[in-house]
């Protein structure tokens, strides 16, 4: 929805350009060399063509990589320093909030008594989390790693459900086609933050302690939930792509060589899929994020002990159970909310650029220009 | 045309039914008693089971689900009234009523704040198209992507309303005065009224609305004046000797504009969202806040009739939205009309 443009042949955005038209003339360097040597050789696959124009865009290439140094930092990283520290995210360390219930600021050691972690000093990295002193830093990592759980899971679940949907829809048309769109229409007009916190409570109840042994209590609820409202977009572009797929050549190839209905799906149709659905997971994947964030902090997310990016952002700012206004101190207590509003902010937009990147990169009228 | 409205309209009754009819359905799973709103079944209950069961005949929660679905529309079409609430007992349609005209309010100043600053912004950018100003709007505008509509809003309430003291920082009035009474000078920020006094404090949700949904519809405008500059009938008018104006005017924004007016109905939901948020950083008792409270109450009972009531009327809004739009578009592109004209 964000990716309009470039219908033009002439969009241009934040500068990216030179970079791709590098990668554009070396793919046409290439087409080239090609063309003009005499031994026949196989022609460059797509995927190759568009990881090389991937690679040529810095910016989207730099932003696909800083998701991954988060997703790996949240995932490996915090259990790690966890480790290294000696105390979780969840301790709590009296001793690293002043009598005003002031967290201590960045790089504080802190005596570590009543708090239940070795004895000793404790370094809290970016300081405390507010009234309980607990370690903003490794906090973030874990709350990362929670909301991370949620967005990847909750987005797998909507493009598995979303890419059958649609396809079935596109591939048989008819009745289950207009059902299919009449409910996508409408879901997508619906506020499906009114559903989600309203089923939440109704799935939360059973699914809650269940954590799979990887899970936060709550986040598989949230990731049931989001993942069932979430698949509407997914299935559209699905929907889609198989109409214009449907009536195709090598499809007709196909069912002349005996293929059925299944395998066409299958082993045609889907490969030409994984490029768009690469593009919109990752929006869908940045949707998630904030729907999370807004979520727990609203308090119908991830509960208190845990953290989330969401529910850290409502420590000082605030719900509708503790009253926004009530916290005198912003200026100085401002910065436990700055880091999790910082990183929200930062991984969903290096996941908005990393697709409007790729999906330049799949453009197959990129290699002509 | 006639045939295809009346098609689609029964549709969208249809579904509006399907969700009404999820909605008891739903809630029926859950495992809590409604009579719990009333009486404390918590900590150091005496509440007898028999108590319990003679408040949920009087709530009429006892009866099968199907019925109370029933009763519920019947009241609703033969009454137009949701009935009561279980959890107050006091009746739903002021509540709600009232909740319509806040969430009325930020949703519709905010998409015309949103509109009047989006379509200036998207026109300029598309025409300075690749030079320094298109950039600095693009590159604010991926900014106003990926930041969370809560910290807009917070953002600008603490700017504002906290540090500046510009604009009230949060809390709803009243578009007219209420009537003075006798109590007014005791009756603390309640009963605030007036025009003036209702604008300055949707001003910063209006902002907050408008920032929020500024960088999608400033692209989808610049993509689409981009496109229409380069049609046929630009170049004639251009070619008859129109004024750069002219054109802009009257002959590349009117078909640039068209697919803003469904946009902006489709989005009718991630807007009705926006405005939760929007109820929360800023306090303000609208529709959001109805469902929050609601569903707060929900770890001891759920108010079924309530929230029923409020995704009846959103969906009903939706829906009315929807066609509402596919009627503009129509309305503005004569091709589309030709199309829907035809026998779908």
């Amino acid at each position: 929805m964000m990716l309009e443009g470039r219908q033009h042949g002439e969009t241009h955005d934040l500068g990216m350009r030179p970079a791709d038209r590098i990668g554009t003339v070396r793919a046409m360097s290439s087409v080239a060399a090609r063309t003009s040597s005499v031994d026949v050789s196989l022609p460059t696959s797509g995927s190759v063509l568009t990881w090389r124009r991937l690679r040529a865009d810095r910016f989207a290439f730099a932003c696909g990589l800083f998701l991954l140094f988060v997703i790996a930092a949240c995932f490996l990283g915090g259990p790690l320093l966890a480790h290294l520290l000696g105390h979780g995210p969840n301790t709590v360390f009296p001793s690293a909030v002043n009598y005003n219930a002031k967290p201590v600021g960045p790089w504080s050691h802190v005596s570590s008594a009543y708090s239940g972690a070795s004895p000793g000093k404790a370094l809290l990295i970016l300081g405390g989390d507010g009234p309980l002193g607990r370690d903003e830093f490794l906090r973030l990592l874990a709350g990362g790693r929670t909301s991370l759980e949620v967005a990847l899971g909750a987005t797998a679940l909507a493009l598995v459900i979303g890419t059958l949907l649609g396809a079935v829809a596109g591939f048989y048309g008819r009745g289950i086609d207009v059902a299919l769109s009449r409910v996508t229409e409408f879901a997508m007009g619906f506020p499906i933050l009114f559903l989600i916190v309203a089923l939440g409570f109704t799935i939360a109840s059973r699914l809650d302690s269940v954590t799979l042994g990887v899970f936060v209590p709550g986040a598989l609820s949230l990731i049931v939930v989001i993942g069932i409202f979430n698949w509407f977009y997914i299935a559209r572009i699905v929907r889609a792509q198989v109409l214009t797929l449907r009536n195709r050549e090598f499809v007709e190839a196909a069912r002349m060589t005996g293929a059925g209905n299944w395998r066409i799906i299958r082993t045609h149709l889907l490969p030409h899929l994984v490029g768009p659905l690469t593009v919109y997971g990752s929006l869908v994947l940045a949707g998630t994020i904030i729907l999370e964030a807004g979520l727990s902090f609203l308090n119908y997310g991830i509960q208190d002990p845990y953290a989330s990016w969401g529910n850290m952002l409502s420590t000082n700012w605030g719900t509708i159970l503790y009253p926004v206004g009530s916290n005198p101190e912003w200026i100085t207590s401002t910065w436990t909310s700055v880091w999790p509003a910082v990183a929200i902010f930062s991984f969903v937009l290096a996941c908005a650029l990393f697709a409007e990147g790729l999906r330049r990169a799949l453009d197959p009228q990129a290699d002509r220009r | 045309m006639i045939r295809y409205l009346v098609r689609r309209l029964l549709a969208s009754v249809l579904v509006i039914l399907t969700l009404t009819l999820a909605t008891f359905l739903i809630f029926k799973t859950i495992p809590i008693n409604p009579a719990c709103l009333q009486v404390n079944c918590g900590f150091k209950s005496t509440v007898t089971k028999a108590q319990l069961a003679a408040i949920d005949h009087r709530l009429g929660a006892d009866k099968p689900i199907m019925v109370q679905y029933k009763d519920f529309m019947w009241r609703l079409v033969r009454h137009g009234s949701f009935g009561t609430s279980w959890a107050t007992l006091e009746p739903i349609d002021p509540a709600l009523r009232h909740g319509i005209a806040v969430t009325g309010s930020v949703v519709v100043g905010g998409a015309l704040l949103l509109l009047v600053l989006a379509i200036p912004l998207g026109i300029l950018s598309a025409l300075r198209a690749n030079t320094w100003v298109d950039r600095l709007v693009l590159f604010g505008s991926i900014f106003g992507i990926a930041l969370h509509p809560l910290v807009i809003g917070y953002l600008l309430r603490q700017g504002f309303g906290v540090s500046l003291h510009v604009l009230p920082s949060g809390g709803y009035c009243e578009m007219r005065k209420p009537p003075p009474s006798a109590l007014a000078s005791l009756d603390l920020g309640a009963g605030c009224g007036g025009l003036r006094v209702w604008a300055s404090h949707l001003v910063l949700p209006w902002g907050a609305f408008a920032l929020f949904f500024l960088p999608l519809y400033i692209r989808i405008i610049r993509a689409r004046v981009l496109e229409t500059l380069g049609e046929p009938h630009i170049a004639t008018a251009r070619a008859k000797g129109a004024s750069e104006a002219r054109v802009v005017g009257r002959h590349v924004l009117r078909l640039a504009l068209v697919p803003v007016p469904p946009m902006v109905a489709m989005e009718i939901g991630t807007a009705l969202m926006a405005a939760i948020y929007i109820d929360v950083v800023f306090g303000l008792p609208g529709i959001g806040s109805l469902v929050l409270q609601t569903l707060n109450t929900a770890r001891t009972g759920y108010d079924l009739p309530v929230l029923a009531a409020v995704f009846f009327v959103v969906a009903v809004f939706v829906v009315m939205l929807n066609m509402v739009a596919d009627i503009v578009q129509a309305a503005l592109d004569p091709r589309l009309r030709d199309l829907s004209a035809a026998p779908a």
